[in-house]
C-alpha cells in the first residue's frame, strides 16, 4: 500500500522511542549548533540517515531522484518572461516521465512487495516542483544542497503533507526559530503524538478484534462499529501525523501547510475531501483537474474530469481493486453531489451530516479490505438484508466492545469536532493549556510505553 | 530568561525525562529489572512507565539509602521476581528437582521412588494449604508424569501404565461423543478459550476465560462471571460441581519466567482444580500453536515454545483423572504450524473455524 495508513509504513515511525527520543534530540542539537551557512546541509544529511535507517536499499532512488530533477530543472529554466519553448516541454516530460515511470514500476511491476519508502510522496512533490519551474511559478533551484533539503527533509519525507516548492522557498534561504516557535512546535508534535497514540492505535484495536473474529462471524452492530472504529483510526492517525509533521517543520523553522481540518464535520463527500488529506487534493486540482479544464468547459468535460481526477487518486493510494471501487463509489457521489444533491446538503443542518457520516465509512470499508471476496462479506453485514454470508455469528458479540471502547469512542468524536481546537485556541497561552499539553505528553508516553512493551497490543491472547 | 521560562512545555519534557530517566537508571537492576532493554533506541524512563503498567512505583524501590534497614528482610534483588509470582517461593527448590528430572527424560526406576501410588490423584486426600499443598503435589506429578511416555500421551493412554497405578484405578480411553457431554463442562483459560465460548455454539457448558489469562493470575483475578458477579477462580469453581474441566492456558506467560516456573504454576494449578472439583475429570489441552510466519518471526512466541510447554503438561495425565489433548492436531498443517487459512493473526482461529476445535473435542470423550 502505497498510502499513509495504520500499520504499513516500515522504518522510523515518529511515534517511537527511538525516532523521539534518539534521533530527534540529538538531530536537532547539532542542527541548532551549525551556523546557518550549513543548516541545510545538516538538514540533508540528517533526513538521508533518517531515511536510511527506515529502507537502506532505497536511499539512492530518493537521491537520484533529487539529482536528476535537479538538473532537468536547471537545464529546463528560462527566465518566463522570454515563454517557454519546445525544448521545456520536452525536458519536463521527459522528468515527469523519470518521476512518474518509477513510481509506476514499482506500484505495478511487482518488483517489490513494498513500495520504496514515501515514493508516493516525494514523487508527488518533486512533479510539482518540476511543473512549477516549467510554468515558471518558481525559478530552478540553483543550490542542489536547498532542493535535496526541501524534498527529503524528514518531517515530510514519509507521509506529507505534500508541500510546493513555493511554500518553503523563503525559508531555504534564511530561516530562524524562536525559542517559541519551538515551544509551539513541540506542542503540535505532542498533540500530534496523543491522537496517534491515545486515540488511533487504541481504536485501531477493536478493528484488528473483527478482523480476528473474520468478517463472516460478524454481527451487525459490531460490524458498524468496525467501521466508524476504522474510520477514526484512520483520521487520527493521519492527521496525527501530519500535526506532527507541522510541529517537527516548526521546529526547523519552516511553516508546513495544515493537511486536516476537521473532516468529519463535512456536509458533503466533496467537501469531505476538501477537509481530508489537503495537500493531496490541492496537488490533483492544481496539477491535474484544473489543467484539464476543471469544471469550465460544461457538464460532461467536468465529470470526465472528476473522473480521470478520482481513477488517479483511486491509484495513488495502492494497487488493488479494492482502491478501485473505493475511488469509484466515492465518485459516485461526489457527481451526485454536483447533479443534484449538493444545494440540498448546502442547505441543510443535519442531513448533510448524516449523510456524510453514513457515506464516507462505508467507502473507508473499500479502503480498508484489500480482498474483494471478503469486502463483499463485510457489506452483506453492515446490511444483512444483501445476503446471507453468516457463519457461527454471536449475536451478543457487540456488547463487550462496546464496553471497552465507548470512552474512546466518546473521545474520537470529541476531537473530530472544532470544539477542543477552539477551546484550545483560548488557554494555549495559559497555564491550563501547558498542563493540558503536559498531560497529553505523559499519556502519550504511557500508551507508547505499553504498545511498545507488549508486542500483542494488537493481538492480545 | 523571561522567554524560556514561558515554554512550559519544554521545560517539562527536558524536567520529566531527566527526572524520570534518573529513577529508571536507578531502578534498573533494582525493581525494573524485568524491563531492562536497549539502550540504544529505548530511554531509561521507559522503564518506570512499564513499572507503572504493572503496578510497581518508583517508590517501592528497596535498596535505596533511607530504607537500608528494610531491606535486608526483604530479600534484595529476589523482591521483583517475588511481586512477579506471588506464592512460588516456598516451592521454588523442589520446582527445580522436577525439572531435572524431566528433561532427564524419565528413567523408569524414577517412578517408584518419587511417586507413589497413593498420590495419584489423590489431590483431595492433600491438606491443599496454599503454595506448600501445591508444590507436594507437584511432585507427585511430576513423578508420576513419567509413567506415560512423553510426547505420546495423546491418542491411547499407555496400556501398560496400569500396573504402575494404584489398585481401582484404570486408565480409560477416548471415545466419540456428543455434544450433550458438553452440558457439565467448564472451561477454563485465555482468549482462545473465550473464542471458544463466543463462536463455539456450546450453549450449555460453562466459561470461566478472559484475555489475557495466565497461569500466574488465574487464581487472583476476579475473572469468573456467575449470576452477573465476577467471582475468582476458585469462589465460582467451590460454588458448583462439574462433570468435566478443560483446561488450556500457557501462551501469554510465554515471555515470562521459565518453562519450569510455568510448569510449577501450572502444575499447582491442575491439583487445585482437582481439589475443587473432586468429581470431574480434567482435560489439560495443549497450547494451541501459531502459524509459521508468526513462529519464525517471534523469538518467545513460537512453536518450538509452545511445543516444549506441550510436551510437560502431556506428563501430567495420568489418563484416570487428568487427560492430555492436543487440538493442534486438527487445526496444524503436516509441518506442525497453524494453518494459514484458519486465522487472521497467525494466533487466533476466525470465528467460524472453532467448530474445528468443538469437533475435535468430541472425539475426545471419556467413557465415565
Amino acid at each position: 500500500m502505497s498510502c499513509f495508513c495504520l500499520e504499513s509504513v516500515p522504518g522510523m515511525v515518529f511515534s517511537s522511542f527511538e525516532f523521539l527520543f534518539r534521533f530527534l534530540p540529538v538531530f536537532l542539537i547539532i542542527y541548532y549548533l551549525t551556523p546557518k551557512k550549513y543548516k541545510n546541509l545538516v538538514l540533508f544529511l540528517g533526513s538521508i540517515a533518517f531515511y536510511t535507517v527506515g529502507e537502506a536499499e532505497y536511499v539512492l532512488l530518493l537521491a537520484g531522484c533529487v539529482l536528476v530533477n535537479y538538473l532537468f530543472a536547471r537545464l529546463m529554466y528560462r527566465d518566463y518572461m522570454e515563454g517557454r519553448g519546445t525544448k521545456q516541454k520536452i525536458l519536463m516530460i521527459l522528468a515527469l516521465l523519470y518521476d512518474f515511470g518509477l513510481l509506476f514500476f514499482f506500484k505495478y511491476s511487482g518488483f517489490a512487495k513494498e513500495l520504496p519508502l514515501g515514493i508516493s510522496f516525494y514523487t508527488f512533490q518533486i512533479a510539482a516542483y518540476i511543473i512549477d519551474v516549467y510554468r515558471g511559478k518558481v525559478p530552478a533551484e540553483k543550490s542542489f544542497v536547498k532542493l535535496g533539503t526541501y524534498l527529503t527533509m524528514f518531517p515530510q519525507l514519509v507521509a506529507g503533507p505534500i508541500i510546493n516548492y513555493s511554500e518553503v522557498r523563503a525559508a531555504l534561504n534564511s530561516r530562524r526559530v524562536p525559542i517559541e516557535q519551538f515551544e509551539d512546535g513541540l506542542k503540535t508534535l505532542i498533540l500530534g503524538l496523543g491522537a496517534k497514540v491515545i486515540i488511533a492505535d487504541r481504536i485501531g484495536l477493536l478493528w484488528n478484534h473483527i478482523r480476528m473474529i473474520g468478517f463472516s462471524s460478524v454481527s451487525t452492530p459490531l460490524a458498524w462499529m468496525g467501521a466508524y472504529a476504522y474510520s477514526l483510526e484512520l483520521y487520527f492517525d493521519f492527521a496525527g501525523y501530519s500535526m506532527m509533521a507541522r510541529g517537527l517543520g516548526s521546529m526547523l523553522g519552516f511553516k508546513i501547510p495544515v493537511n486536516f481540518r476537521q473532516p468529519y464535520m463535512a456536509k458533503s463527500v466533496s467537501e469531505f475531501w476538501r477537509r481530508w488529506h489537503i495537500t493531496l487534493g490541492r496537488w490533483f486540482r492544481e496539477y491535474v483537474y484544473i489543467p484539464l479544464g476543471g469544471n469550465r468547459k460544461g457538464k460532461f468535460r467536468t465529470f470526465f474530469n472528476l473522473f480521470v481526477v478520482w481513477t488517479l487518486t483511486a491509484l495513488w493510494h495502492g494497487s488493488g481493486y479494492n482502491y478501485l471501487i473505493w475511488g469509484g463509489s466515492l465518485l459516485l457521489f461526489l457527481a451526485m453531489e454536483k447533479l443534484f444533491l449538493g444545494p440540498f446538503l448546502e442547505k441543510s443542518r443535519v442531513a448533510g451530516h448524516l449523510y456524510v457520516l453514513f457515506v464516507v465509512p462505508l467507502t473507508w470499508m473499500a479502503f480498508a479490505i484489500t480482498d474483494i471476496g471478503e469486502l463483499g462479506i463485510y457489506m452483506t453485514r453492515l446490511f444483512p438484508f444483501l445476503g446471507r454470508t453468516a457463519i457461527a455469528v454471536n449475536g451478543q458479540d457487540f456488547i463487550q466492545p462496546a464496553k471497552d471502547y465507548w470512552p474512546l469512542f466518546a473521545l474520537g468524536i470529541l476531537f473530530s469536532t472544532p470544539l477542543p481546537t477552539e477551546v484550545y485556541k483560548r488557554i494555549r497561552r495559559r497555564w491550563a493549556g501547558s498542563i493540558a499539553v503536559a498531560v497529553i505528553l505523559a499519556f502519550s508516553v504511557y500508551y507508547l510505553t505499553v504498545s511498545a512493551n507488549n508486542p500483542f497490543m494488537y493481538f492480545n491472547f | 530568561m523571561k522567554r524560556i521560562i514561558k515554554c512550559r512545555v519544554t521545560i517539562f519534557l527536558l524536567l520529566g525525562w531527566a527526572v524520570l530517566s534518573a529513577i529508571g537508571y536507578m531502578g534498573r537492576n533494582n525493581i525494573y529489572k524485568a524491563y531492562r532493554k536497549d539502550v540504544r533506541t529505548t530511554p531509561y524512563f521507559v522503564m518506570v512507565f512499564e513499572g507503572i503498567h504493572d503496578g510497581v512505583w518508583p517508590w517501592m524501590m528497596s535498596g535505596m539509602p533511607w530504607e537500608r534497614g528494610q531491606n535486608v528482610a526483604g530479600g534484595g534483588p529476589g523482591g521483583g521476581d517475588e511481586a512477579l509470582f506471588p506464592g512460588t517461593e516456598a516451592a521454588g527448590g523442589e520446582t527445580e528437582a522436577v525439572g531435572g528430572e524431566t528433561e532427564g527424560e524419565a528413567p523408569g526406576t524414577d517412578d517408584g521412588a518419587v511417586s507413589p501410588g497413593a498420590d495419584n490423584g489423590a489431590g483431595n486426600a492433600q491438606p491443599g494449604t496454599e503454595g506448600t499443598g501445591a508444590a507436594d503435589g507437584s511432585t507427585g506429578v511430576a513423578g508420576d508424569g513419567t509413567e506415560s511416555p512423553a510426547g505420546d500421551g495423546t491418542e491411547s493412554p499407555a496400556g501398560g501404565a496400569g500396573d504402575t497405578q494404584a489398585p481401582g484405578q484404570q486408565t480409560k480411553d477416548f471415545v466419540q461423543v456428543d455434544e450433550s457431554w458438553f452440558d457439565n463442562a467448564v472451561f477454563i483459560g485465555d482468549s482462545r478459550t473465550v473464542g471458544l465460548r463466543d463462536y463455539g455454539g456450546l450453549e450449555q457448558a460453562t466459561f470461566y476465560a478472559t484475555v489475557g489469562m495466565n497461569v500466574y493470575d488465574l487464581w487472583e483475578e476476579k475473572f469468573c462471571e456467575v449470576d452477573g458477579e465476577k467471582l475468582t477462580l476458585e469462589e465460582a469453581l467451590t460454588a458448583k460441581q462439574y462433570g468435566k474441566v478443560y483446561f488450556q492456558i500457557g501462551i501469554n506467560e510465554m515471555g515470562t519466567g521459565t518453562i519450569d516456573s510455568f510448569m510449577q504454576e501450572y502444575t499447582a494449578a491442575v491439583e487445585r482444580l482437582k481439589e475443587l472439583q473432586p468429581n470431574a475429570i480434567i482435560y489439560v489441552q495443549g497450547i494451541m500453536r501459531v502459524t509459521q510466519k508468526k513462529s519464525d518471526a517471534d523469538p518467545i512466541f513460537n512453536n518450538r515454545g509452545i511445543q516444549l510447554r506441550n510436551e510437560r503438561i502431556a506428563l501430567l495425565a495420568d489418563n484416570v483423572r487428568v487427560f492430555y489433548i492436543d487440538m493442534n492436531e486438527a487445526v496444524c498443517n503436516d509441518a506442525g504450524n497453524l494453518r494459514e487459512d484458519l486465522t487472521f493473526d497467525e494466533l487466533h482461529l476466525y470465528g467460524s473455524k472453532y467448530g474445528i476445535w468443538v469437533d475435535f473435542l468430541l472425539t475426545k470423550g471419556v467413557s465415565l
